[in-house]
């Protein structure tokens, strides 16, 4: 066995293939190291991929050339637009998967990849020489070297399962803990914490009475996730067409829940960690919502062979008995049976705001962090991260500056800014709200903003670039021959409108501008008498979607611009909070532990005010630093 | 340079021969054009009119143009000399403050003047100090004007926004959960009925009726040690009943008082102790209430009995947090007069029978109160700026509401949530998400 890489990503899960996928991409030699070779690509919680805020992520990992989009819209069983009427900035693409090929087709494409070594071990320490890791320990005692390492270890580290009463060691249902490599950490310092999630029984189809119960399949259109399906044109191969199913918790269910809840470890003190609070167990739910006697379960297909259900909604930690009895109950599920039940698992994480933006750690040099290792929860969030980790990682062997985007700039830059500057006090997961630039950070447009920086740092294909190239410049033509189509007032066109759409058109407008008014769409204006022939039609829409929200956009420009000067302002690393003088003491101890890297990044942290601001800048400046 | 305007009064709040407000910022010149309406000789004195936006006359006044870099900043600066009427400077204020320029933050001219190597680095640290000791008496400016209904209207207005964005946003980032089901009608509804309360508090902030513009002061402690003495001399007149028998003020009787140059008001308690006199005990309740308005509270003991355990416990079980301790009475115990300081409290020996010790205890008591570069005139002006911008914010959502453009609306109820809380303080993400897990039940 080779033993000598230049990156070394531990962890096989979301954040640990598009980690070493991406190392691999920019052609760097890499090693990925996990415990089991055949649960790379494992999905271990829903089998789905995107939603709102999540496929926002999603695509940008893809617009990066990265796998998880690719990968589940060939696994697709049911694709569903969500907020289809709410505004294209908030609309998000979600895919159920089938499992089982979701993991097959992630291992198929890792093992075949270039530069990419799968190695089966369990790590068990670092080799850490002078502050930079230098390669990996096995627990067999093999050495491994490398120039960076990607750390993507999931719940496995000090992983707890609880089920009831009952509680042991484990990373996954099945699987065993990273114990040794979590006392590793210890011995270096690392902040720790714990938190907890949570995963639902799952329950053998055949047991289940669907007769009565509503079915939710693909919305017509079938939006995938990757631009190389839905911008680019490339097909995806359609595996099945496989619906869900809508049942309700009542009364009854939350009778048996309440007279159980002395059993549940969430609730008896057996469990002390934080859970989310936008993904609550039914234990939860039922405690904190007393006035709701019902709750929703989405019953969704595990796999394309479709023997085994995961009902969404019924995360629980219950006893196993009791868990099959509150099913029972449920509408639908009179004869169910269980194949596995639930469980709640505590974790570790390392608090996120011991590393930089680019996901390498502060203690040591040339080590990475990405997933849930980091205090996030979900398959996107991972992915984003990963992908990120396994790029800098690589740059950082080729002695390459780092990259990572702003805020304004993608979900992914919003994400680790949180992450690095605020830290985590429950598993973080990504929400369109967070995000302040959400009107410029969309779906639609998550390969322009991103798509040329990664052909740039060497991680986007040959073969995207070109679809890309050739897509921008069906934009840029539309666009520019909707701006020259002039409407004048009083003329047939623009009593059309006026009538069609309810408004005055007083001066000329062009069918650019008319894009911009709030119910015009792209389909109104081709019905117009000018449109005019175009081959560009099928990018129309983006056009449209650019134009709705340009004013809007601009204005925002001009309100960063304000705060840009101050905000870009550089802090030095070597700048000691202690020194300032004026500073209040808790300034002091928060500024000390982010070390943010600018003004801009400072004035996020909660409780650093204005002023505070202020003195920074002053204390920069005097010393010239 | 940077990029935006600000502006200042830059003379003590309240009435005097003249006040002078400040303007540094690239938007000097435009507001020369629109206010004043004609050029300016950089570096002279010029006896012109003002005008507002209509162009009627606010008032005569010294106009002083300096040209960038030609100027305590550094920047095109603009000073306008006016009559010291608070009504005429925050008028004028209110006026460029509109659209050209900004209220400025404590020492921010300093810190410009810095910043464009104006001032030299053996002055950077008296940079710091300004702008620390300004930080300190604009929060203690932007406390006295935060004090009462005005603080409490605006966190009302900030729990209705908040209601109004979590269903919103709620709706958008869950929609699949039992998330509101949105009505754009119901939306117009109650923006409309917040910015008809915001227009009706603009209002009054702008007639001056809300904002409390002099600091509170408290005088507490046990029974009889003298706390209506103080109060008395500090009026300079008998206001409340001064009597030997312990307990002869029973409710909190509230008094203005000139204290050098500064305006305080004075709120004499009921003395402190457990009682079971139901009358009283309603007397103490009101004293509690003073305490938490209050900036600073005067505990008063007798020296003879000096400050003990009783005293300490009354302290804390009253909440009263910020707090000087006077010993009155040292006629009786021969103590002599002086002043001690503990962190944040002083200490001082006195005796208002004698008047041994008075006139420096009311001179400490001046410097504190006397308003040094932010006035409370500024921080009120801060606040109304903040909430024409809410406003504004809100008529924009009102209007992308009609047009059923929800994700634009969402965009302009952040701006206005956040411009509220900028008056009060506080982190707008994570209220919240904390108001959207609390209110739905989320968890697909």
């Amino acid at each position: 066995m080779m033993n000598r890489f230049d990156v070394i990503v531990i962890g096989g899960g979301h954040a640990g293939c598009e980690a070493a996928h991406a190392a691999a991409r920019t052609g760097v030699r890499v090693a990925l190291v996990t415990m089991k070779k055949n649960d790379i690509g494992q999905m271990s919680c829903n089998p789905a991929i995107g939603g709102i805020g999540k496929s926002h992520l999603a695509k940008e990992v893809d617009a990066l050339d990265g796998l998880m989009c690719k990968i589940a819209d060939g696994s697709a069983l049911q694709r569903r637009k969500l907020n289809a009427r709410k505004g294209p900035a908030v609309q998000a693409t979600r895919i159920q998967t089938c499992r089982d090929t979701y993991k097959s087709l992630m291992q198929d494409v890792i093992s075949k990849t270039d530069n990419l070594q799968i190695i089966e071990e369990t790590v068990s320490r670092l080799i850490i020489k002078k502050d930079y890791v230098n390669g990996i320990i096995t627990s067999q005692g093999i050495k491994l070297y490398s120039d960076a390492v990607v750390l993507t270890t999931g719940t496995f580290l000090g992983g707890k399962i609880h089920i009831g009463q009952e509680s042991f060691s484990s990373g996954r249902k099945g699987d065993k803990a990273s114990n040794e490599l979590e006392n590793f950490f210890a011995e270096y310092n690392f902040d720790l914490g714990r938190l907890k999630t949570g995963t639902p029984p799952r329950i053998l189809k055949s047991s289940i009475d669907y007769t009565m119960l509503d079915a939710q399949g693909s919305d017509a259109q079938k939006p995938c996730l990757s631009y190389m399906h839905d911008h680019y044109g490339l097909c995806p191969t359609s595996i099945a067409e496989i619906p869900c199913h809508i049942t309700y918790t009542n009364n009854n269910t939350h009778q048996i829940i309440k007279s159980s809840q002395h059993l549940s470890p969430l609730f008896n003190g057996s469990i002390e960690s934080v859970g989310p609070r936008y993904c609550p167990s039914i234990e939860d739910k039922v405690e904190r919502f007393i006035d709701k006697n019902s709750h929703q379960v989405f019953l969704e297909p595990e796999t394309l062979s479709d023997k085994i259900v995961y009902p969404n909604g019924l995360s629980t930690c219950l006893p196993e008995n009791i868990q099959l009895s509150f099913l029972k109950t449920i509408k639908g599920l009179e004869k169910c049976e269980i194949s596995q039940p639930g469980y709640a698992i505590e974790y570790s994480y390392f608090d996120p705001r011991g590393l930089t933006k680019y996901l390498e750690t502060k203690k040591i040099k040339n080590l990475f962090f990405a997933g849930q290792i980091n205090g996030t929860t979900g398959y996107e969030e991972a992915a984003a991260q990963g992908i990120m980790a396994g790029l800098n990682a690589s740059r950082v062997t080729q002695d390459l500056e780092m990259w990572c985007p702003d805020r304004d700039q993608a979900y992914i830059g919003v994400m680790i800014d949180d992450l690095v500057t605020l830290g985590v006090n429950e598993p973080y997961r990504m929400f369109t709200s967070r995000a302040e630039h959400r009107l410029r950070l969309r779906e639609d447009n998550a390969d322009s903003r991103l798509t040329e920086i990664g052909y740039k740092l060497g991680m986007v294909s040959m073969q995207r670039i070109k679809l890309f190239n050739t897509k921008m410049n069906k934009i840029k033509s539309e666009s520019k021959r909707l701006g020259d189509i002039k409407i004048l007032p009083s003329t047939n066109v623009s009593s059309f409108i006026e009538k069609k759409f309810n408004l005055k058109i007083k001066n000329t407008q062009t069918l650019k501008s008319l894009l911009k008014m709030s119910d015009i769409k792209y389909s109104d204006i081709q019905m117009l008498d000018n449109f005019g022939q175009t081959a560009n039609s099928d990018i129309g829409h983006l056009v449209a979607i650019e134009e709705r929200y340009s004013g809007y956009l601009k204005r925002e420009n001009e309100e960063v611009l304000k705060t840009a000067k101050t905000h870009d302002v550089k802090i030095p690393a070597t700048l000691i909070y202690s020194e300032i003088k004026g500073l209040s003491n808790e300034a002091k101890e928060k500024l000390s532990k982010v070390l943010p890297e600018t003004l801009g990044q400072a004035s996020r942290i909660s409780g650093i005010t204005p002023a505070i601001i202020s003195l920074l800048r002053i204390y920069i400046k005097k010393h010239s630093l | 340079m940077t990029t935006d305007t600000i502006a200042a009064i830059a003379t003590p709040y309240g009435k005097s021969a003249i006040g002078v407000i400040r303007f540094s910022g690239i938007n000097t010149y435009k507001i020369i054009d629109k206010f004043i309406g004609h050029r300016l000789e950089p570096r002279f004195a010029t006896n012109t009119k003002i005008v507002d936006e209509q162009s009627n006359a606010i008032d005569d006044v010294i106009a002083v143009y300096y040209k960038s870099p030609s100027s305590y900043t550094g920047e095109d600066m603009l000073e306008i000399q006016s009559h010291g009427n608070p009504a005429i400077l925050d008028y004028i204020l209110d006026c460029a403050c509109k659209k050209l320029a900004r209220v400025s933050r404590p020492g921010e001219f300093t810190e410009r003047a810095f910043l464009n190597n104006k001032i030299d680095l053996i002055q950077a640290e008296a940079v710091v100090d300004i702008i620390n000791a300004s930080n300190i008496t604009a929060s203690k400016a932007a406390l006295i004007t935060l004090q009462g209904k005005f603080s409490k209207d605006i966190h009302l207005l900030i729990e209705r926004v908040l209601k109004i964005r979590a269903d919103i946003e709620a709706s958008i980032d869950f929609p699949e959960d039992d998330s509101p089901s949105i009505s754009l009608k119901n939306n117009s509804k109650t923006l409309n009925q917040i910015a008809a309360d915001i227009e009706a508090l603009l209002t009054s902030v702008r007639t001056g009726i809300v904002i409390n513009e002099k600091p509170t002061i408290s005088i507490a402690g046990k029974p009889n040690v003298g706390k209506s003495s103080l109060a008395n001399y500090l009026l300079g007149q008998k206001g409340s009943i001064v009597s030997e028998i312990p307990g002869t003020t029973r409710d909190s009787l509230m008094h203005e008082v000139a204290v050098d140059k500064s305006i305080i008001s004075i709120i004499d308690t009921a003395g402190l102790r457990e009682t079971d006199d139901p009358l009283e005990s309603e007397g103490i309740k009101a004293s509690r209430k003073s305490f938490a308005a209050s900036s600073l509270v005067l505990y008063m003991v007798d020296d003879q009995a000096g400050f003990d355990k009783d005293d300490e416990k009354l302290i804390k079980s009253n909440n009263i947090t910020n707090y000087w301790i006077i010993h009155n009475k040292i006629d009786l115990t021969n103590n002599k007069q002086k002043i001690a300081t503990n962190g944040k409290i002083r200490t001082f020996y006195i005796s208002l029978l004698e008047n041994i010790g008075v006139d420096l205890f009311k001179k400490e008591l001046a410097e504190r109160n006397l308003p040094i570069d932010e006035t409370t005139g500024t921080a009120r002006l801060r606040h109304l700026q903040e909430l024409e911008y809410t406003l504004e914010r809100l008529y924009m959502a009102i209007k992308y509401n009609d047009n059923q453009q929800l994700e634009l609306v969402a965009e302009e109820l952040r701006f206005a949530h956040q411009s509220l809380v900028a008056i009060v303080g506080g982190d707008i993400n994570e209220d919240l998400l904390d108001k959207i897990f609390s209110d739905f039940c989320i968890g697909k």
